[in-house]
C-alpha cells in the first residue's frame, strides 16, 4: 500500500479535477461547433464513445510526447532517442531525422541481450539463414521445427520443470492460458496488481474472479477461506477448482512477490499456483532463476510457471513451464498452440543462446558477470535514490524501481526534463496506474556501467529538485552511525521469534569477524559473507571459545545468508521510535517482523526512554535476501549492556562500512515510515 | 401456581366483559349501534397493522465459525488442474529446416503444404538480407511496449508503408498475429454493443467477441440470406439500436472453411442496416486482388468502407505479428485501448524490417501472384477429385480445404481418418498436408477437414505429386470406408 501524503492528495485532486472541468469546457465548445455542421454518422452511433476517449483527447494528447518517443537503435545502455515536433499543440507529433543519444532507464533489457552480442548475435543470423524469419504455421501444424523442441527443453530444465510449451507472445500465452485450465465453476484468485493480460486470460475463462489485496499473503488467506467456505455463487456448490495468480516482481511496483507465504497458503488450502515470471526471470536469482531461486522456493511447489523472453532475454515470446501431464494437456488443446504463428526461429535461437550465456555454457562465466552486475547496479541505484529523498517503492535486488510522482503536472515535467539532459525514463499513468499513483519508472541493466548509473543519478536528482519530487525528508538526526556484528552471549528465546537470530559470539570471535571484515572489506564492496566462511573465521581463531553460529533463517532453507548486523545508535531517536504501534521494538520492512516481545517490551521501552540505544539490525544475506518476507532489512532493540563493550570496535568497523551505505538509507526512510502513522503498511 | 394462572384468566375475562358491557358499547354514532364487536374489530384491524408493520421473519443470520470454515476447508477436494487425456496429442512433424515449399522431415526433402507461405517469401534472399541488416543494427527483441520506449522506427515505417499499400489512412502494428483480433474487437465494442459474427470465425475472433462482451450474434457460415435475416431481426427488434455500435465481423478468406466471404454483398447488408464492419483479412492479404491488396480488391469495394482491417502478418508476408488499418481515428484510439498493443512488448524489430521488405517484393514482383493464383487453380481442380473427399473452398482461396464427404458423425473419428490420410501421404509419398485441429475451446462447428497452404513457390510437379498422393492414399484410407 502506498500511503499519499495529505497534501499531495489534495493538489493531484485538484490538478486532475482542473484538467477535467477545461476538458469539459472544450468539449462543449466542440459540441457547439459539431452541432452547426452537418451529421457526419449518418445513423452510426460513434465509434469511440464520449467518455471512452476524454481522457485520451484532453489529458493524454497533452502529455503524449513523453510516451511512444521512437527510437532508432537497439534498446541497449545507451539509444537513439529520435527527435519528434508537433504543429498543432501536441496532437500529431512528426518524427525529425535528427536523433539524441540517451541513456536508456526505460527498457526492460535487464541482461543486457538487447544489443548485439558475441555469442548470440552469430547464431542467431546463421538460424535466420537456415530457417528463415517464420514459419508461416501453427505449431501443431508446420511450424515445429528442431529448434523449438530444444528450446523448450533449455526452458524446461532453466526454470527447473519437468516439461514446457513456448508461444510466440507473452501476452498471449497468459490470456490464451487460462481458459484452458479453468471455466465455470471454478475460481481464479488474482493479485489486485496483476498484468493485463492476465486479467484478461481470467475474463476470457469464464471462470470467477476474485481479487486480493496486492501481494499480501493473510488477505489471500481469508479470501480463500471464505470462498471455500461459500462455494461459488448462488447454488454454493463448492468450487471444482482454485488457482491463485501471482508475478514474480511487479511491473509497476518494482515489488518481489512475497512467494513463500503465498505458496505456503495455497498448499494449505489445497489451491492451484499460476506464477507469472514475467520480469523475474533471468533478472533475479544467483543463477537468473527467478523469484523462485532468489527467494529459496522449490518450483516444485508451482504449479504452473509462466514467463516471457522479451525482458532478460532480449527476444519475444513466452512460456509455460509444469508437469509432463499439464504441457501435453496444453499441446492438446491450447488454442495458442493449435492456433497462433510459432515463435519466430531467430528469435528461439536467441532465446537459447542467452540461456547458454546464463547458465555459462557459451563457455565464459559473461552470464554470472551479467547477473552479478544486474544486482549490484540495481541495489545502488535504488539505494542512492533512496538516499536522495525520493519516494521509491519496491524490493532490493529487484531491478525495478518506480519513483513516486502523484501530481499529473509532474509526469511530463519530469519526463520532459531528464530527455533534456539525454536520460531517458519511462513515466507511467493512468490506466496503467491508479489515478492518483502516478510515477516514473526505471529499470536497470546489467549493461549499464557504473559511471552510466552515476550520471543517471546526477540528472535525476537535479531533475528531482527541479519538479519537486523528493518526497521524503530526514527527519531527525543520526548522530553516530556503529557498526556491530551483534554479539550477545545468549538470546532469550522470547525475543527471537521465528528464529530470526543473529549470531551469537563471543566477545573475542567478534574481534576477529570485525578484524577479517575490514581486510576482506577493503577490496569487496560488498561484504557478503557466508556461514561457512564466518565459522571458519571464527572457530579458527579461537579454539577454546568456539562460537555458536545460527543461520538467520533456518526456517527456510535454501537461504543461507549470514547477516551482516549493523547497529545504529541513536541519539535523538526517542520520538520517532514511540510511533511504532506494536509494544515490541522490533520491526523490519515488511512488518511482519513486529511481533510482540512482551516479557522483554518493558525493559526495551525503559532503554528506549533512557535514551541509551537502539540497536537496528540490517540483514543482507548470501543473495541478497534478508528473509524470505521480502524483508531487506530489519531492526531490533537491544538490551542494556548490550552495545557497551563494543562500541570501540562498531567505530572501527564504521568506516568500512560507511561506503555500503545501502543500508543506511533503507533504515532511515523505514524509520520515517514507522514514525508516521499515515505512512503505516 | 396453576391457581395463580386461573385467577389470571378470569380477571382477564372479567375485564373484557367489562368492556364490552360499558354503556360506550352501546353507543350510537350516526345511527349506527356500536356493538362490542366493533372493538373486537378494531383490535384486530391494529394487530394486522401490526404485523404487516413487521419485516418478514428472518432467521438471525450467523456467521459461520472459524471451526466451521476450517472443516469446509479441510473437507474440500478440487479437482485435478487438467482432466486426464486418454490420448496422446497429435505429435506434429519436426522440421529440420526452413518451412518453405519443399522442407525437411526426417532427413527426407518433402512437399510443404502446411506453411501459408503464399508468395514463397520463405528464404527469400531479400528477406534475409533485411532481416540480418536490421538484427545487426536492432538486435532481436524491442524490449519493450510501444509505449515505453519499445517504438522502433521500423514498426512506424511499416506502418506507414502498409497503410499507404492499402490506400488507408494510417494502420498499427501489433507484435502477435494471434493477438490483433482479440485486442481490437474488445477496443471499440463494450458491453451492450451488437456484433453479429460469422459462426466459422476463428478462435482468435471469438475470444475477442467473448471478451468485449457485448451482445454476439452468430448468421450462418457464409450464408449472406441468414446474415440479412439477422440484421433484420436485431434492427426491428431493438428500439435502441440506433445508439449502439453494431459491427458485422467476418473473415476474407475462412481459416475454417477455405471460403471467400461475398463483400459486396455484406457492404450492401451493412450500409442498409447502418453496421460497421471488421474484417479479418490474414488470409487474403497478399493473395486476393489484382496487387495483392486482399479482399477489397478483388471484390471491387473501396477500402473506407470497410472500418476496421486487421490481417496476420505470419502468412503472405512471411513475418510475424499482425496490423490493423482504417481511419486515423479507429487507429489512434487502439494506440491506448487495445490490450494486446498496449501491455505487450513491440514486435521485434527485424520482423517488421522483414514485412517491409516483403511488401516491397510483392510490389516489384506481380508474377509471385500469378503464379500463385494459378497454383490455387491447378491445386483446386485437381483436387476436386478426390474420392471420398469434398472441397468446402473458395475456387481462389490459397487455402485448399477437403472435408469428409460422409462423415462419420463424430469429429473425432472423422479427425482420425483424416489424420490417417495426412500421415500415409507424408510417409508415403513426402507431402506434408496438415489436418485442421481444434481446440476444445473451439466453438467453431464447420467439419473439420484436410487444409493445403497453396504458394508461389509449389511447381506444377508438387502439385501433381500432392494431388496424386491424396487421390491414392484417401482412395484406400476411405474406400473400406464405405
Ligand atoms: C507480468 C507480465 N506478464 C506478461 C507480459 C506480456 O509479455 P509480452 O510483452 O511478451 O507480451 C508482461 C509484459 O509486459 C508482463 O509484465
Ligand atoms: C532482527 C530481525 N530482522 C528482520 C526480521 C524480519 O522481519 P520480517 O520478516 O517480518 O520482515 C526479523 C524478524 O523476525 C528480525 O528479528
Amino acid at each position: 500500500m502506498i500511503a499519499i501524503p495529505y497534501l499531495t492528495a489534495l493538489t493531484t485532486y485538484f490538478s486532475y479535477g482542473l484538467l477535467f472541468a477545461f476538458g469539459q469546457f472544450r468539449d462543449f465548445f466542440r459540441k457547439l461547433i459539431d452541432w452547426s455542421k452537418a451529421n457526419t454518422l449518418q445513423g452510426y452511433a460513434p465509434i469511440c464513445l464520449g467518455l471512452e476517449d476524454f481522457y485520451i483527447r484532453r489529458l493524454y494528447l497533452r502529455i503524449q510526447d513523453c510516451f511512444g518517443r521512437p527510437i532508432s537503435s537497439a534498446p541497449d545502455a545507451w539509444f537513439d532517442v529520435v527527435e519528434r515536433y508537433s504543429n498543432d499543440n501536441n496532437k500529431t507529433l512528426k518524427r525529425t531525422t535528427k536523433v539524441s543519444r540517451c541513456l536508456n532507464l526505460g527498457s526492460y533489457n535487464y541482461l543486457g541481450f538487447a544489443a548485439a552480442d558475441e555469442y548470440c548475435t552469430p547464431r542467431v543470423i546463421e538460424t535466420l539463414k537456415k530457417y528463415s524469419p517464420s514459419t508461416c504455421s501453427s505449431r501443431v501444424d508446420g511450424g515445429t521445427t528442431v529448434l523449438h523442441n530444444e528450446l523448450e527443453k533449455y526452458v524446461a530444465s532453466f526454470v527447473r520443470k519437468p516439461a514446457a510449451i513456448v508461444f510466440g507472445m507473452g501476452y498471449v500465452t497468459n490470456s490464451a492460458i487460462l481458459p484452458v485450465l479453468m471455466g465455470k465453476g471454478c475460481l481464479i484468485i488474482s493479485d489486485s496488481l496483476n498484468h493485463n493480460s492476465i486479467v484478461n486470460g481470467a475474463r476470457g475463462s469464464g471462470a470467477t474472479i476474485r481479487v486480493f489485496q496486492h501481494n499480501i499473503p493473510s488477505h489471500l488467506e481469508e479470501v480463500l477461506r471464505e470462498q471455500i467456505a461459500d462455494g461459488q455463487p448462488r447454488t454454493h456448490r463448492p468450487w471444482k477448482k482454485i488457482i491463485v495468480i501471482v508475478e514474480g516482481i511487479y511491473s509497476m511496483e518494482g515489488e518481489l512477490c512475497k512467494l513463500p507465504e503465498i505458496i505456503a497458503v495455497c498448499k494449505k488450502y489445497k489451491a492451484y499456483t499460476y506464477l507469472d515470471e514475467a520480469h523475474s526471470i533471468g533478472a533475479v536469482g544467483k543463477t537468473g532463476r527467478g523469484v523462485c531461486e532468489l527467494l529459496g522456493v522449490d518450483t516444485a511447489d508451482i504449479d504452473i510457471m509462466m514467463g516471457t523472453f522479451t525482458k532478460s532475454f532480449g527476444s519475444c515470446g513466452g512460456y509455460i513451464a509444469g508437469s509432463e501431464d499439464l504441457i501435453k494437456y496444453l499441446k492438446y488443446t491450447c488454442p495458442a498452440h493449435l492456433y497462433a504463428t510459432s515463435v519466430s526461429p531467430p528469435a528461439a535461437q536467441q532465446i537459447i543462446s542467452s540461456i547458454r550465456v546464463i547458465l555459462g555454457e557459451d563457455g565464459s562465466n559473461r552470464g554470472a558477470q551479467k547477473l552479478a552486475k544486474i544486482r549490484e547496479n540495481s541495489n545502488f541505484f535504488r539505494s542512492e535514490l533512496q538516499k536522495m529523498g525520493f519516494e521509491v517503492l519496491g524490493d532490493n535486488d529487484s531491478p525495478v524501481m518506480p519513483i513516486m510522482l502523484y501530481n499529473p503536472a509532474k509526469i511530463p515535467a519530469f519526463s520532459r526534463e531528464c530527455l533534456k539532459h539525454n536520460v531517458a525514463v519511462v513515466t507511467v499513468a493512468f490506466p496503467a496506474t491508479p489515478l492518483l499513483l502516478a510515477r516514473a519508472r526505471i529499470c536497470i541493466s546489467a549493461s549499464h556501467s557504473r559511471e552510466d548509473l552515476v550520471k543517471a543519478l546526477q540528472v535525476i536528482s537535479k531533475v528531482g529538485d527541479l519538479v519537486g519530487i523528493k518526497m521524503l525528508k530526514i527527519v531527525g538526526v543520526i548522530e553516530s552511525i556503529c557498526v556491530w556484528i551483534v554479539i550477545v552471549k545468549s538470546c532469550p528465546s522470547s525475543t527471537r521469534p521465528r528464529a530470526s537470530t543473529p549470531m551469537v559470539f563471543e566477545d573475542q570471535a567478534a574481534k576477529v569477524v570485525v578484524q577479517k571484515l575490514r581486510e576482506e572489506g577493503e577490496e569487496n564492496r560488498r561484504l557478503v559473507i557466508s556461514e561457512v566462511i564466518l565459522n571458519e573465521w571464527i572457530n579458527g581463531s579461537s579454539k577454546q571459545n568456539p562460537a555458536k553460529v545460527v543461520t538467520y533463517q533456518p526456517i527456510y532453507e535454501g537461504i543461507k545468508g549470514l547477516q551482516i548486523v549493523r547497529v545504529i545508535m541513536k541519539q535523538t531517536q526517542k520520538t520517532q521510535l514511540h510511533g511504532v504501534k506494536k509494544k515490541s521494538f522490533m520491526g523490519s520492512q515488511s512488518g511482519s517482523g513486529l511481533v510482540d516481545m512482551d516479557k522483554d517490551s518493558r525493559t526495551i521501552r525503559e532503554q528506549q526512554v533512557s535514551l541509551e540505544r537502539d540497536v537496528l539490525v540490517s540483514p543482507e544475506g548470501e543473495n541478497g535476501v534478508g528473509d524470505p518476507h521480502g524483508a531487506r532489512a530489519g531492526w531490533t532493540v537491544g538490551k542494556k549492556g548490550f552495545a557497551a563493550g563494543v562500541k570501540e570496535q562498531c567505530r572501527q568497523v564504521e568506516a568500512l562500512f560507511r561506503r555500503n551505505s545501502l543500508c543506511l538509507a533503507m533504515m532511515e526512510r523505514k524509520l520515517r515510515l514507522r514514525s508516521e502513522p499515515t505512512h503505516s503498511r | 401456581m396453576a391457581e395463580a394462572f386461573m385467577n389470571f384468566v378470569n380477571t382477564t375475562l372479567d375485564w373484557v366483559t367489562g368492556a364490552l358491557d360499558m354503556p360506550s358499547a352501546r353507543a350510537q354514532v350516526f345511527g349506527f349501534q356500536i356493538g362490542g364487536h366493533l372493538f373486537i374489530e378494531v383490535f384486530l384491524l391494529v394487530v394486522i397493522l401490526f404485523l404487516l408493520s413487521q419485516k418478514s421473519y428472518k432467521p438471525p443470520k450467523r456467521p459461520l465459525t472459524n471451526k466451521e470454515i476450517d472443516e469446509l476447508c479441510d473437507e474440500w477436494v478440487p479437482e485435478p488442474l487438467i482432466p486426464s487425456l486418454n490420448e496422446e496429442p497429435y505429435a506434429p512433424p519436426v522440421l529440420e529446416s526452413a518451412a518453405g515449399p519443399h522442407t525437411v522431415i526426417n532427413g527426407k526433402e518433402v512437399v510443404n503444404f502446411s506453411s501459408a507461405n503464399y508468395l514463397g517469401l520463405i528464404g527469400h534472399k531479400k528477406l534475409l538480407d533485411s532481416c540480418s541488416s536490421a538484427l545487426d543494427k536492432y538486435g532481436v527483441g524491442s524490449c519493450g511496449p510501444r509505449g515505453f520506449y519499445g517504438t522502433i522506427d521500423v514498426h512506424l515505417d511499416f506502418e506507414a508503408r502498409i497503410a499507404k499499400f492499402l490506400g488507408t489512412p494510417d494502420s498499427i502494428l501489433y507484435p502477435f498475429g494471434f493477438s490483433t483480433m482479440f485486442s481490437a474487437i474488445p477496443a471499440f465494442s463494450k458491453k451492450g454493443d451488437i456484433i453479429v459474427a460469422d459462426e466459422g470465425v476463428h478462435w482468435a475472433i471469438q475470444n475477442g467477441l467473448y471478451l468485449s462482451r457485448s451482445t454476439v450474434v452468430y448468421f450462418k457460415h457464409n450464408d449472406m440470406k441468414s446474415l440479412r435475416e439477422t440484421l433484420e431481426n436485431i434492427t426491428s427488434k431493438n428500439k435502441r439500436v440506433d445508439k449502439l455500435r453494431r459491427y458485422i465481423v467476418v473473415e476474407a478468406v475462412y481459416q475454417n472453411s477455405g471460403q471467400i466471404a461475398p463483400l459486396d454483398e455484406i457492404i450492401k447488408l451493412k450500409e442498409k442496416y447502418k453496421f460497421r464492419v471488421l474484417l479479418d483479412e490474414s488470409n487474403s492479404f497478399g493473395v486476393l486482388g489484382k496487387s495483392g491488396r486482399g479482399l477489397t480488391e478483388y471484390s471491387g469495394v473501396p477500402i473506407e468502407k470497410l472500418d476496421i482491417v486487421t490481417a496476420d502478418m505470419g502468412h503472405a508476408l512471411a513475418a510475424e505479428g499482425g496490423f490493423c488499418t482504417g481511419s486515423t481515428r479507429v487507429i489512434d484510439h487502439q494506440r491506448l485501448s487495445s490490450s494486446g498493443y498496449v501491455f505487450s512488448a513491440s514486435l521485434p524489430p527485424y520482423l517488421a524490417s522483414a514485412a517491409i521488405t516483403a511488401i516491397d517484393i510483392l510490389e516489384e514482383n506481380p508474377e509471385l501472384l500469378s503464379k500463385l493464383k494459378n497454383n490455387i487453380s491447378v491445386l483446386w481442380k485437381e483436387l476436386s477429385k478426390v474420392p471420398g473427399l469434398k472441397i468446402t473452398s473458395n475456387k481462389e482461396s490459397p487455402i485448399v480445404y477437403l472435408r469428409l464427404e460422409k462423415s462419420t458423425g463424430s469429429q473425432k473419428d472423422d479427425l482420425c481418418l483424416l489424420e490417417k490420410i495426412a500421415q500415409r501421404v507424408l510417409e508415403e509419398d513426402s507431402v506434408f498436408v496438415v489436418v485442421s485441429h481444434r481446440s476444445t475451446l473451439d466453438k467453431c462447428r464447420l467439419p473439420v477437414g484436410i487444409r493445403l497452404f497453396v504458394s508461389a513457390g509449389h511447381s506444377e510437379y508438387d502439385l501433381r505429386r500432392a494431388s496424386e498422393s491424396l487421390k491414392r492414399v484417401s482412395e484406400q484410407v476411405l474406400g473400406g470406408h464405405d
